[in-house]
């Protein structure tokens, strides 16, 4: 075995050991810590993605000889690591655009919670991606709950409390759904390694024994997992939670916390129960509705908001819509498609979290719409990335959201010709919607008339923000632009995985 | 390569405008014409060398290849363009002498440019789709300059049109690559036998609506009205010319080049397109007499006269559409004189309504010949070219001489008259009737507008002039490039 | 360019020098002759060109069917004489009439440049040539109706441009068809049709010369599109009515008879519906405008009315297709023109002088302008259709036209041509009757005598006499129009 294999286990190691570094270090100390804790984990991601290219497959790291049917274990193969490069990459850029924000919102007796939380947090995505088996992935499930609601709590801000709370309890009744789908399951086969209950289901299915529990299973996790990341219309917890965190918890909280849910959805269907079940089982079909719905409706919800954090949290349930209906396509190619869409929307919903505070920041602290008016002139770097993130969102060429729905949009030629249209015009319409509430906001930011005298503010961004602003830009053109190479490692790993 | 360098003159120079913060206006004037009379001077030696290769910008699957050639209709377009840009640009720096922020109007106005070029140069079903959408956004800016209430009100209506005639599309696109993909081909890139043509056939319907919002199709021709908030150098250019011309071109292309006009000859695809265009021929010029605004009017105008071309398109003939392409040349010069004229009048003295433009041809004198001028080709009066657009248009309908092909020949001859209507009665107070200096006093006693509004205007009158003589030997090139 | 370059000398030359008198500074008494000499000039060269039959000029050559280009034939010549015989004179009473006019250069203008394009829709060699110099006639004249500058001539010289273009535009669908299922664009005798092209399309190609047909009437003033006419010549100084009902109506009647014996040919219409459709308008027209003229107070608006009538008389002529029909439409083109502008011009003699615009008002009026109104009554009865005065003469050969044909319209005709006589009868002789006998109410001393000078009266005068010697021997004008006649059919 090579020492890159090792990778996987190193990452997630190095952030539970992180985190407990970061508890007993003071404040500053701790988020420095944090993140150049963060760095090495994307330099090592790196690395381990170039490593698996040049190596050309996959590989299972066993965490203790026990064995099937108990035992841990990771895999990583092209796919996983492209994910986890993601998620730590957009992990950075979210603590380096939220950083000056951080010392501002978090007081500073909690600055070392904030960070071990963060830690934890990364811990668990990690954990998430590259698990091979589903005690591991409910295990770190729960951790990200946690992290996460810490997160949402640890800015004091009027309403987080309760947001929090919601966020609890909405996840925690998803992990509930998760965790008896997880037992059901586990007694139908025995196994909780992905390649062995691969291999049971296939057996139970060609048997033709207990039928409906295995896809209740399956449905029932895909459900918990759906509400754990805001899958309409489980999704009331979302703005709250997202519009009231510091903007690098939101940031992390919208691009990372629910797709890392979903990227254990993906490896379930495609790894442990494999894509037939899911197909047969018809719960592509309930997805399938969801998700359509989802994106409509986050759309129209968006629509109506006048807050402009709100606005960008509603924009994700529609977005989530898209990522699970890559997922309900059941075939490799709309994985494929949710995956890039994950990676795409995460670079551009970080930055528009990210840079709406800043805009925000420059109106007088106001976050509704009328108040952001010439907002883009104050803050140009702002309204820069909040316009590319937007566009990216809306599906403009050259940006990666366009890419997606493109590879979505292709995905589904396989369907039957009304599913494939249903999907289509659903996509149209949800351009055109997309179009109408961003647009609109990017005209609100370069429009006359502030409403009243502002206090000037210092029209040069801080060099964190500008730099992490510059990379999420660049980020969101690479997905534009050369999302082909990126979708051919993406395909291969779904080659490897199954 | 060269093609490439021609698109990136204006995308650079456009883009490196706000960063130079040249502080004379003259210095800044100058660079901004320059730069397009350079791409412009580029372009037109590409365009007029034998080159048949392509170039490959980016791929996002192999399906989706952003790709630029050049052929026939490109090399029409982008001489067109060509030849506008440089003189819009010259007229627009008198002209933004009395608006704020002309630099970020400048940067954008040369973006426009580099797009459109990239626009007529692509290759295929995607790199259009991908630079049309490009085109909308570029414009956005423009035509929201004023940044008051009403331009904001317009822009809404521009980004909700466009993005959705746009979404359409882009259905059709992913549909149409699910049967064939590839580099544009005269006659169509579908299989000889095709699955499910019902699913292709709705698909063209999608794609004619998609890509025909910019050319203002009904109904969804509402837009281009609104969008006359924007300075008089966009609406000249961008929505008398460049934008909407884009539309027409990609309709072109996606029943000439893509679905072949085999396909779609006699189904009820045709029937559909060539019904709604000939209702929008109506529509647009009685909008345009009932208007009493000057540039909204004008506008009013293009949507008649975009479907002229929609409809030699949809005739699925080679003289359709090469009628069609004479028609959107001899219209773009053509609206691109009056828009000026109407810009001319509105900074000089503040008149916007028609009412308001009684005698003003004394005052005026170069501004309103020309405007006479460009009236009277529109209307087609023989020989100026818009009488031979229309005679192409209407020989190439009769020759099918089907019930709808007959119904839009009428169409085109109702809309005539309304072109008339629409027309005149601006020509004939200006020229007849007292000047109302009581109301509305004149800044000086010749308000004619200066050099560089005079040499544009001059120019393309002149231009308008040598097509008219010359419209015969094109409209032979036209029909040879349609396969005819 | 090729051909004869003298044919292009009518239609330049009056442009020319109109732009000059009206670009150079100069006092008034200058232009007047400048002007009056100019027109004379282009007359002599309009007659001369008149008499260099089957040349022709090719001006510009778009592609290889579509060319603009002139010739001189049979038709070419009677309308180059007329003109060149009208517009002259008119324009002399137009130098006096409109004297105390500020704005008069603008008038003269347009009337020369107009000039200059009736040449050119005379000797127009095909239907695109002649559609173009017809829109530019329009034009031309858009701007004599609108003088005045006030709002009612605005929006009648907008009424009389829509309908115009109108019907431009209708005949334009024919040109086009023309262009599909013809051989070309150049006029032929018995027609330039395609007989195998438009076999499939007959029922389509009767339609469209039938649109073609009523497209060209409209500027003939046939009904249904004849309202321009009451609207447009009150409202336009005297000359200029006088011109538009003499001249330009005629030019409306010159497409329709080049769209049916030059384009459709007479073979193709004869005995369709088209015939019968075309004929049933014109005779339509002929009633409803004299019974207009009728019941209309205004003097100048009862002379449009008729104008709507009698050119119908000449379309109708012109409908039964046959010789002596033609050679009748002909003869009433020339009459009907000579005596409508006598009319206008003395009806604008009086307003010159009076003021005076209703017919009721007019009593006694032969005693204040004896000559004006002498030339009145006297081309009243050539309207009418006394002999020995020409509208005799041509009534009575479009009625035995008439006759020649073989259905219900070779009586139905001549008898609503009778009706219409009376009619005419009925709405002109009372002014002039009054007009010399004022009444036993009106004390014939008061009246003083204002009678107009020689360059308004020259004009009226002349004309007349012409509507009685052409009257009394019309065999030469019989005789050349009907070798016009023959060489088209």
């Amino acid at each position: 075995m090579a020492l890159w294999m090792n990778i996987p286990l190193v990452l997630i190691l190095m952030c539970l050991l992180s985190s407990a570094i970061c508890s007993i270090l003071p404040g500053k100390a701790a988020r420095i810590w944090m993140l150049s804790a963060i760095s090495v984990q994307v330099a090592l991601s790196l690395t381990l993605l170039l490593s698996l290219i040049s190596y050309g497959g996959s590989f299972v790291y066993k965490l203790s000889e026990v064995g099937a049917p108990y035992g841990n274990e990771l895999s990583a193969s092209v796919l996983e690591a492209m994910v986890g490069l993601t998620f730590t990459s957009i992990m950075l850029l979210s603590v380096l655009g939220g950083w000056r924000k951080i010392k501002a919102d978090v007081h500073p007796r909690r600055m070392s919670l904030y960070c071990v939380m963060v830690m934890l947090l990364l811990a668990a995505l990690n954990a998430l991606t590259y698990t091979n088996d589903l005690f591991t992935g409910y295990v770190f499930i729960e951790i990200a709950t946690i992290s996460a609601c810490a997160l949402i709590l640890v800015n004091n801000k009027g309403r987080s409390l309760f947001a929090a709370t919601r966020y609890m309890l909405m996840n925690l009744l998803g992990s509930g759904l998760f965790l008896l789908g997880l037992i059901l399951l586990y007694c139908l086969t025995g196994q909780l390694l992905f390649p062995q209950l691969k291999q049971a289901v296939a057996q139970l299915r060609g048997e033709n024994l207990y039928i409906v529990p295995l896809y209740l299973s399956l449905l029932l996790m895909a459900l918990g997992i759906g509400i754990k990341s805001a899958l309409y219309p489980f999704h009331t917890w979302l703005p709250n939670a997202y519009a009231n965190a510091t903007p690098a918890s939101s940031a992390m909280l919208s691009s990372l916390i629910s797709k890392a849910y979903i990227v254990l959805l993906i490896k379930i269907v495609f790894k442990a129960a494999g894509p037939d079940a899911f197909l047969a089982g018809g719960v592509d079909d309930v997805l399938f509705v969801f998700s359509l719905i989802g994106i409509i409706m986050g759309s129209v919800d968006a629509l109506r908001e006048h807050n402009l954090r709100r606005m960008i949290s509603y924009s994700s349930v529609a977005q989530i819509g898209y990522i699970f209906l890559g997922v309900s396509l059941g075939s490799k190619a709309g994985a494929a498609a949710a995956v890039f869409h994950i990676m795409a929307h995460s670079a551009a919903k970080a930055m528009l979290f990210l840079c709406s505070d800043r805009l925000v920041e420059v109106s007088g602290g106001s976050e509704a719409y009328r108040d952001l008016r010439g907002s883009g002139f104050r803050a140009p770097l702002a309204g820069l990335a909040f316009m590319v993130g937007a566009f990216s969102i809306v599906g403009v060429p050259f940006l990666g959201g366009f890419s997606s729905k493109l590879y979505l949009a292709t995905a589904s030629l396989s369907l039957t010709t009304w599913k494939m249209l249903t999907l289509l015009l659903v996509l149209a319409a949800s351009t055109l919607l997309n179009v109408m509430y961003f647009l609109r906001t990017v005209l609100t930011l370069y429009r006359k008339g502030e409403r009243f005298p502002l206090t000037p503010v210092d029209k040069r961004p801080h060099p964190t923000f500008a730099i992490s602003m510059a990379a999420f830009i660049a980020l969101n053109l690479l997905l534009g632009v050369a999302a082909y190479p990126i979708m051919t490692l993406i395909t291969q790993g779904f080659q490897m995985i199954s | 390569m060269s093609l490439l360098v021609c698109a990136l003159i204006p995308l650079l120079a456009g883009a490196a405008l706000p960063i130079l913060r040249i502080k004379r206006r003259n210095l800044r004037m100058l660079y901004c014409v320059l730069a397009t009379l350079v791409a412009s001077i580029a372009l037109v030696s590409v365009v007029l060398r034998p080159w048949s290769g392509s170039i490959e910008l980016f791929k996002l699957s192999d399906r989706f290849v952003c790709e630029l050639r050049l052929d026939g209709p490109a090399r029409l377009f982008l001489l067109l363009i060509a030849l506008l840009w440089p003189l819009a640009t010259l007229y627009a720096t008198e002209y933004m002498k009395h608006e704020t922020r002309e630099g970020f109007f400048f940067a954008f106005y040369l973006l426009a440019y580099s797009e459109a070029i990239l626009l007529a140069a692509s290759a295929n079903l995607f790199s259009l789709y991908v630079f049309y959408e490009l085109l909308t956004l570029v414009t956005v800016p423009l035509v929201l300059h004023e940044k008051d209430t009403p331009s904001i009100r317009a822009t809404r209506i521009y980004l909700c049109y466009l993005f959705g005639g746009a979404a359409l599309g882009f259905v059709a696109m992913v549909v149409i690559s699910g049967f064939a993909y590839g580099p544009f081909r005269l006659g169509g890139i579908l299989p000889d036998v095709v699955e499910n043509p019902t699913l292709l056939l709705w698909m063209a319907i999608m794609a004619f609506w998609g890509f025909g919002v910019k050319a203002a199709v009904f109904p969804l021709c509402r837009w281009l009205p609104k969008a006359s908030v924007a300075p008089t150098p966009v609406t000249a250019l961008l929505h008398a010319v460049a934008v909407v011309n884009a539309g027409v071109f990609a309709v072109m292309r996606v029943l000439y080049y893509v679905f072949g006009t085999a396909f779609l000859r006699g189904t009820f695809v045709q029937s559909t397109m060539l019904a709604a265009s000939a209702f929008t021929v109506v529509y647009g010029a009685v909008k345009a007499v009932r208007e009493n605004h000057f540039k909204r009017r004008l506008a009013w105008s293009t949507v008649s006269n975009l479907s002229y071309m929609l409809f030699g398109l949809s005739l699925l003939t080679p003289e359709g559409m090469a009628a069609a392409l004479l028609h959107m040349v001899n219209h773009g010069l053509i609206k691109i004189v009056l828009f000026f004229c109407a810009g001319a009048v509105m900074i000089q003295t503040g008149r916007t309504q028609i009412r308001q433009l009684h005698g003003m041809a004394r005052p005026m004198p170069y501004t309103f010949a020309a405007f006479t001028f460009a009236g009277l080709a529109l209307m087609g009066l023989p020989p100026l070219p818009g009488f031979f657009s229309k005679y192409c248009l209407i020989t190439a309908a009769l020759k099918t001489a089907g019930p709808w092909q007959i119904a839009g020949c009428v169409a085109l001859l109702i809309s005539a008259v309304l072109t008339v209507l629409y027309i005149f009665p601006v020509v004939i107070p200006a020229y007849f009737m007292k000047l109302n200096a009581a109301a509305m006093p004149l800044p000086r006693e010749t308000c004619d507008p200066g050099i560089p509004i005079r040499i544009a205007l001059g120019v393309i009158c002149a231009a308008i002039l040598a097509l008219s003589l010359f419209s015969g030997k094109l409209i032979e090139v036209l029909t040879a490039m349609a396969g005819a | 360019m090729q051909g004869q370059f003298f044919l292009a000398l009518p239609v330049v030359l009056p442009v020319i020098l109109g732009i000059l008198q009206y670009a150079i500074h100069m006092d008034e008494r200058r232009r007047e002759i400048t002007v009056t000499v100019s027109l004379f000039a282009t007359a002599a060269l309009g007659a001369a060109a008149a008499f260099l039959r089957n040349s022709e000029l090719m001006l510009w050559r778009l592609t290889d069917n579509i060319a603009i280009e002139l010739f001189v034939d049979g038709i070419s010549q009677v309308y180059l004489l007329l003109i060149a015989l009208v517009w002259p004179f008119v324009g002399l009473y137009s130098t006096e009439y409109l004297e105390f006019e500020s704005r008069r250069k603008h008038f003269f203008l347009f009337y020369m440049i107009t000039y200059g394009v009736l040449n050119a829709l005379a000797m127009s060699r095909n239907v695109i040539t002649m559609y173009m110099f017809y829109e530019c006639m329009t034009l031309c004249t858009v701007p004599l109706v609108l003088f005045n500058g006030s709002r009612e001539s605005v929006a009648a010289a907008t009424k009389y441009l829509v309908y115009s273009v109108f019907g431009a535009s209708a005949a334009l669908l024919g040109i086009f068809f023309v262009g599909v299922y013809g051989s070309g664009f150049r006029f032929q005798a018995g027609g330039i049709l395609d007989a195998a092209a438009i076999s499939q399309h007959e029922p389509l190609a009767l339609a469209i010369v039938f649109v073609m047909l009523v497209g060209f009437g409209v500027k003939a003033g046939l009904f249904p599109m004849h309202s321009w006419l009451p609207t447009a010549h009150p409202v336009a100084p005297a000359p200029a009515s006088a011109v538009l009902s003499g001249v330009i109506t005629k030019m409306g009647v010159l497409g329709v008879i080049r769209v049916i014996y030059d384009v459709a040919g007479v073979e193709f219409l004869r005995g369709t519906w088209v015939q019968y459709a075309f004929m049933a308008l014109t005779l339509i027209t002929v009633i409803l405008g004299s019974a207009m003229a009728l019941q209309e107070k205004q003097l100048k608006k009862r002379l449009a009315y008729s104008t709507v009538s009698q050119v119908s008389y000449v379309l109708f002529g012109l409908s039964t297709m046959t010789t002596l029909g033609f050679v009748g439409a002909m003869l009433h083109i020339v009459f009907h023109s000579l005596i409508k502008n006598t009319l206008f011009m003395s009806a604008g003699s009086i307003i010159h002088k009076t003021g005076l615009t209703r017919a009721g008002e007019l009593r006694g009026i032969g005693k204040r302008m004896p000559a004006t109104m002498w030339c009145f009554t006297l081309v009243s009865l050539g309207l009418i259709g006394i002999p020995p005065t020409g509208g005799f003469i041509s009534k009575w050969q479009i009625a035995e036209g008439a006759l020649c044909l073989d259905s219900a319209a070779n009586w139905i005709g001549p008898a609503v041509l009778l009706v219409s006589a009376v009619l005419t009868a009925a709405y002109l002789l009372p002014v002039a009757l009054r007009g010399f006998f004022p009444g036993e109410d009106i004390d014939g001393a008061s009246l003083t005598k204002c009678e107009v000078s020689w360059r308004m009266l020259v004009p009226m005068v002349l004309f007349s006499a012409l509507v009685f010697l052409a009257g009394m021997f019309p065999n030469g004008l019989i005789h050349a129009f009907s070798e016009i006649a023959r060489a088209i059919m």
